[in-house]
C-alpha cells in the first residue's frame, strides 16, 4: 500500500489533540475567568527512509501560552466579585503551596475568614501572605487597586478601613501559560516560573462584576467546521489510496 | 474512544446542572427569605501529553509542550446572601431583617437552624413559631391579654395589655450572624444549618454592632432577579447547544470515517 496513507493517518491522529482543545474551550464557555490557549499548530517532521524525500508527517504542538484577551463583563452586584481589567492577574496559592495566578474573581471567605477564589485557591497579598479578613468586620468593598475595605463592628464611627490588599499585578508583555490545575504561571521571566516582574500597564480591578470566559463561540465553531472538513479530506485520501490498491489488484488478477 | 466526545459531555453535564440551579431560583421567586444560588464552574485538570524539552528523535527536543484540557465541571452551587426587597404586609408577626443576621429557630431534634423567613405565627402555646411550627429562639410567648404587639428595630417585643395603657416588654429577639454566609448548608423549608465552612454563629441583638435591623409588618422577598435568571437561562441554553453541536460534529466525523474506510 502506498505510504501516503500513513501521512494521512498521522494527520488524523494529530487532529485529535486539536479537536480536544476545541471541545475543551467550548465546554468552558461559562467558566468565569477562563482563557483560551493559543491554538494547536501542526508542524511537519521529515521522515528519513527509502524513496523520494516526499514524506513529511504532521506533528501537533501547542504553545503553552494563553490568550489574556478580556472576556465579557457580567455585573453581579456581589461585593466580593471582582473582574480584572486589561492584563491584570490575581495571585493565588495552588494546592501544592506554590504561587500561581488566576483571572477568576468570584471570591469568598472560608471558615477562618481567609479569602479564596471560587475554585478554592487562597488569594495572596503583596507580600505573598494569605489574606485573612477580620472576623468582626462587615461591609467588604474592594477598591480598583485591590485594597479591601471593611467596617469593624466594634468601631462603627471609624467607617470603612482598609483591611488588606490583593497583590494584583499587571502582566502586559509577560508570557503567561497554564498549569495542570488550570491556574496560570509566567513562562518567560524566571526559571522557576512562579513570580514575574509587573508589566508596563496598571493593575486594576472592577468590583461587583465577573469576567466571563474569553472563548469566542463563533470563532470556535467555525474552526470546528474547518476541522471536520479537514478530517474528512484526510479520510478521503485514505479511501482513494484504498481504491487505487483495489484497482491495482483487480488488474493483476488472473481471470 | 474519542476524548473530545467526553469533553463535550462534561460541558453538557455542567450546563444541565446550571439549568437546574436556574430553574430552582425561578421556582422560588415567591419564597419568603429565599436566597438565590449560583453555579460555580471550574475547568478540569489538564493533561500534559508532551513535556516541553522532550526528545523528538536524534538530538532534537520539542520546543513547546502539549497540554490538553479535559472539560468543565460545576464545583459548587453558591448561595448569594444579598438583601431581598421588602414586602409590606402590616401583619404584626411578620418580620424582615434589614442587613445582616438570621433568626434562630429550634428544630424538633433540639438543634438550631437559621432562617431569613420572618413570617412568624403563634402556636397553641402562644409562642412565636415559623410556618413549619419551629420555635423562635429565644422563645417569645405572647400572653392572651395582648391587644397589640409591637416589635422594635432592635428586636424588643412589647405588647399593649387589654385595658391597660402601659406597655409590657416581653423580651428581645436575637440575630445570629456568620463569618461566611455562603458556607451555610441550605436544608430546605427556608432553613439553613451551621457548618464548618460557615463558622459558629455570633448571636447578638439586632441593630447593634453592625447586625441588621428588624422591620415589623414586612417580609423579605426572594432575592431572585427574574431578568437576570432569564438571561442566564438563554446563555445556558446556547452553551448547551454549542456543546451538543460539538458532539454531533465529532459524531459526523466518525460516521464519515466508518462509511468511507
Amino acid at each position: 500500500m502506498d505510504r501516503l496513507v500513513y501521512t494521512a493517518t498521522q494527520a488524523m491522529t494529530e487532529y485529535r489533540l486539536d479537536r480536544q482543545t476545541l471541545t475543551h474551550e467550548l465546554a468552558n464557555v461559562s467558566t468565569p475567568g477562563f482563557k483560551k490557549a493559543f491554538q494547536v499548530a501542526n508542524r511537519s517532521v521529515r521522515v528519513e527512509g527509502d524513496g523520494f524525500e516526499s514524506r513529511f508527517l504532521p506533528r501537533a504542538s501547542t504553545s503553552p501560552k494563553i490568550d489574556l484577551a478580556v472576556g465579557p463583563l457580567q455585573v453581579t452586584g456581589r461585593n466580593l466579585d471582582v473582574a480584572m481589567n486589561d492584563e491584570t492577574l490575581l495571585p493565588g496559592l495552588s494546592e501544592n503551596n506554590e504561587l500561581a495566578w488566576t483571572r477568576r474573581g468570584d471570591l469568598r471567605t472560608d471558615e477562618g475568614g481567609f479569602l479564596k477564589t471560587g475554585e478554592g485557591f487562597s488569594v495572596l497579598d503583596d507580600t505573598g501572605a494569605q489574606i485573612q479578613l477580620p472576623q468582626g468586620a462587615f461591609g467588604f468593598e474592594i477598591d480598583p487597586d485591590g485594597t479591601i475595605n471593611a467596617t469593624d463592628r466594634g468601631n462603627l464611627a471609624a467607617g470603612a478601613q482598609p483591611v488588606g490588599r490583593i497583590g494584583i499585578k499587571d502582566a502586559t508583555g509577560v508570557e503567561i501559560g497554564r498549569r495542570e490545575d488550570g491556574l496560570f504561571k509566567p513562562i518567560t521571566n524566571t526559571e522557576d516560573g512562579l513570580d514575574f516582574t509587573p508589566g508596563s500597564g496598571v493593575a486594576s480591578l472592577t468590583s461587583g462584576a465577573l469576567e466571563g470566559s474569553n472563548v469566542n463561540v463563533v470563532h470556535s465553531l467555525v474552526k470546528f467546521i474547518d476541522h471536520v472538513r479537514s478530517f474528512e479530506m484526510q479520510t478521503k485520501v485514505i479511501k482513494e489510496m484504498k481504491d487505487n490498491d483495489a484497482s491495482a489488484s483487480a488488474m493483476m488478477r488472473l481471470s | 474512544m474519542e476524548a473530545s466526545l467526553w469533553v463535550s459531555k462534561t460541558g453538557l453535564d455542567a450546563q444541565q446542572m446550571r439549568m437546574t440551579v436556574i430553574s430552582n431560583n425561578l421556582a422560588n421567586v415567591n419564597t419568603v427569605g429565599f436566597k438565590r444560588d449560583r453555579a460555580v464552574f471550574e475547568d478540569l485538570l489538564y493533561q500534559n501529553i508532551r513535556q516541553p524539552g522532550g526528545s523528538t528523535g536524534g538530538d532534537n527536543a520539542a520546543p513547546t509542550g502539549l497540554m490538553m484540557g479535559t472539560g468543565v465541571r460545576i464545583v459548587a452551587s453558591e448561595k448569594m446572601h444579598q438583601q431581598g426587597s421588602m414586602i409590606q404586609t402590616k401583619n404584626a408577626l411578620d418580620l424582615a431583617i434589614q442587613g445582616e443576621g438570621m433568626f434562630q429557630v429550634l428544630q424538633p431534634d433540639g438543634t438550631f437552624a437559621y432562617t431569613r423567613d420572618g413570617s412568624f405565627k403563634l402556636s397553641v402555646d402562644r409562642e412565636m413559631v415559623t410556618a413549619n411550627g419551629m420555635q423562635l429562639q429565644p422563645a417569645i410567648v405572647i400572653p392572651q391579654n395582648a391587644e397589640s404587639i409591637s416589635i422594635g428595630e432592635d428586636g424588643t417585643v412589647s405588647i399593649q395589655p387589654y385595658g391597660n395603657a402601659d406597655e409590657q416588654v416581653l423580651g428581645q429577639l436575637q440575630l445570629a450572624r456568620f463569618v461566611n454566609y455562603a458556607g451555610l448548608e441550605p436544608m430546605g423549608k427556608n432553613l439553613y444549618r451551621e457548618t464548618a465552612a460557615s463558622g459558629a454563629p455570633l448571636v447578638g441583638q439586632p441593630d447593634a454592632d453592625g447586625a441588621g435591623r428588624v422591620a415589623q409588618g414586612a417580609l423579605e422577598a426572594a432575592n431572585v432577579n427574574v431578568v437576570e435568571e432569564m438571561v442566564n437561562m438563554i446563555e445556558t441554553q446556547r452553551a448547551y447547544e454549542i456543546n451538543s453541536k460539538a458532539i454531533s460534529a465529532v459524531d459526523s466525523m466518525l460516521r464519515f470515517l466508518n462509511q468511507n474506510l
